[in-house]
């Protein structure tokens, strides 16, 4: 089973320290994430830390650089950087990367049809295509250079939030596969935890609409309003339900483990890993 | 552009004009409020250390055992303030709907207490989520229920994201991420419905002596923008 620990697990400090504490850990398996303070040495820290064996996938606003540069696919974005990001993974011989489906203003569309509601959903059509043209051009990008794209599954925003991401419910997800048949995704467990339906079966349903189409798997837990990437217990919601997950599909585990010593993030790793095997 | 020239002479002429005027008006005044502040805190300073010696007292009690808050007007009406649970967490079992008076709360017949203490602000310059950085203030609590003791790390107060951009979190939110760190105290019992309505009490009296303890004695204080360092031009 292909167990990979995002460096988001322990971030806040620079890519290299990370890299270190997680290989010290035994992780040799790690996705590049948001997290870690960037700097010049990040790229280095990767290159050397995979010339040592340690394997890596790429996910969204990730740290490779000096500069962290955060992005929504539901605005229109120049490719340029994309495109030097890109070239990157591809020097790295890193050949999985997703992405976050972009968020847009989610202001209440329900009530009677009137200008109000017109509006917003124009301006969620407007986003929708934004996105969509976004994807296809960064999965040309991804695909030129032999890399995998894949699109993460969202969670609801609270009612207080004034924006929405897209992929957050069943019926937004049929629509992008419907969309793009061929592409791949990443299927985040936790996030079927908030602010959803509770029932089983709902959640259950997303599991099975991209099933045959998973990327990885991203594991977590929270307290059902927050996407808090906390400890996996055995109340987390989706340990009953493991054994409905596809075989062979990489799992990166997205718990927080900040500040957390070597021991304590190797006894973590191996509890996760013992679940899945 | 001499007649540009000449307008900014006058202009700083007029600038001059009212500084020589006023300034020295506005320093007197200033004068005055330094030399009146300084009486009234001279008037005021027992009473300060009255108040910090009665705060650390209330300190102490709270570390000692806070349930004898359970019976003060203060938890009452903190606890009538609070608004109610926004949606019911899927690790919550059952749904626990406490008295509205916590004089009929069991915790009133605990037989350990619960100490609270070590209450600190915690700042974290680098802290992320999953798609942004930003700068959260929170804080950090130690509390011990009878023999089992745990310290909460962080309970999230504001999440400021840049200049026009931050998440303040309400005092329903921190109780929620209270209650929900303070089920470890349990761990790894299962926690039967009594343990579950005791923990929702317990997470009400935290977050009322976190109120309590981040107290600071009240001084006297004036301000007023034309006492404040001018600004350069």
């Amino acid at each position: 089973m292909d167990l990979y620990v995002s460096l988001s697990a322990y971030g806040g400090v620079s890519t290299r320290q990370a890299l270190t504490v997680f290989a010290d850990a035994g992780v040799q398996k790690v996705e590049l994430a948001i997290g870690v303070k960037p700097d010049a040495d990040a790229s280095i820290a990767i290159q050397t830390f995979r010339q040592q064996g340690m394997q890596f996938r790429a996910h969204h606003a990730f740290v490779w650089e000096s500069q962290h540069r955060p992005f929504n696919l539901a605005l229109p974005l120049k490719m340029d950087y994309f495109e030097r990001m890109a070239d990157w993974l591809a020097q790295q011989e890193i050949t999985a990367y997703s992405v976050h489906p972009g968020q847009y203003g989610g202001d209440s569309c329900s009530g009677r049809l009137d200008a109000r509601q017109r509006l917003c959903q124009r301006q969620h059509e407007v986003a929708w295509q934004q996105f969509l043209a976004n994807l296809e051009r960064l999965d040309e990008i991804c695909k030129q250079r032999q890399i995998e794209l894949a699109v993460e599954t969202m969670y609801s925003s609270s009612k207080e939030s004034r924006q929405r991401y897209f992929l957050d419910d069943l019926e937004s997800i049929q629509a992008l596969r419907s969309a793009r048949p061929d592409l791949k995704w990443v299927l985040d467990l936790s996030h079927l935890n908030i602010g959803r339906d509770d029932r089983i079966e709902e959640r259950l349903k997303v599991i099975d609409c991209i099933a045959d189409r998973l990327s990885e798997i991203h594991i977590s837990d929270n307290d059902g309003q927050h996407d808090l990437h906390s400890r996996i217990t055995d109340k987390t919601w989706w340990i009953p339900w493991r054994e409905r997950l596809p075989t062979g599909i990489p799992i990166v585990l997205e718990t927080r483990l900040n500040h957390l010593p070597t021991t304590a993030i190797r006894a973590e790793y191996e509890q996760v890993r013992s679940l899945f095997s | 552009m001499t007649n540009g020239i000449a307008l900014l002479d006058r202009y700083h002429q007029l600038i001059q004009s009212h500084s020589a005027e006023f300034e020295p008006q506005i320093h007197q005044l200033e004068q005055q409020v330094h030399t009146e502040i300084a009486r009234l805190r001279e008037q005021e300073a027992v009473l300060v250390e009255n108040q910090v010696s009665a705060l650390a007292e209330l300190k102490q009690a709270i570390e000692t055992d806070a349930c004898f808050l359970l019976k003060t007007s203060g938890f009452q009406g903190f606890v009538d303030q609070l608004p109610p649970k926004k949606s019911q967490s899927w690790r919550t079992k059952s749904a626990i709907k406490l008295s509205a008076n916590p004089f009929d709360w069991s915790l009133n017949q605990a037989e350990q207490p619960l100490k609270v203490s070590d209450y600190e602000m915690t700042i974290d310059p680098d802290d992320y989520d999953d798609e942004n950085t930003h700068t959260s203030f929170g804080y950090s609590i130690q509390v011990k229920w009878g023999e089992s003791s745990m310290k909460i790390e962080r309970i999230l107060l504001k999440q400021v994201y840049g200049i026009n951009r931050e998440h303040g979190r309400s005092q329903r939110d921190q109780l929620e991420q209270i209650e929900s760190y303070l089920e470890d105290l349990w761990y790894p019992k299962t926690m039967s419905l009594q343990d579950e309505i005791v923990l929702a009490e317990i997470s009400y009296l935290v977050l009322y002596a976190v109120s309590l303890l981040a107290l600071e004695p009240r001084q006297v204080s004036f301000i007023y923008d034309s006492t404040q360092p001018k600004k350069e031009d």
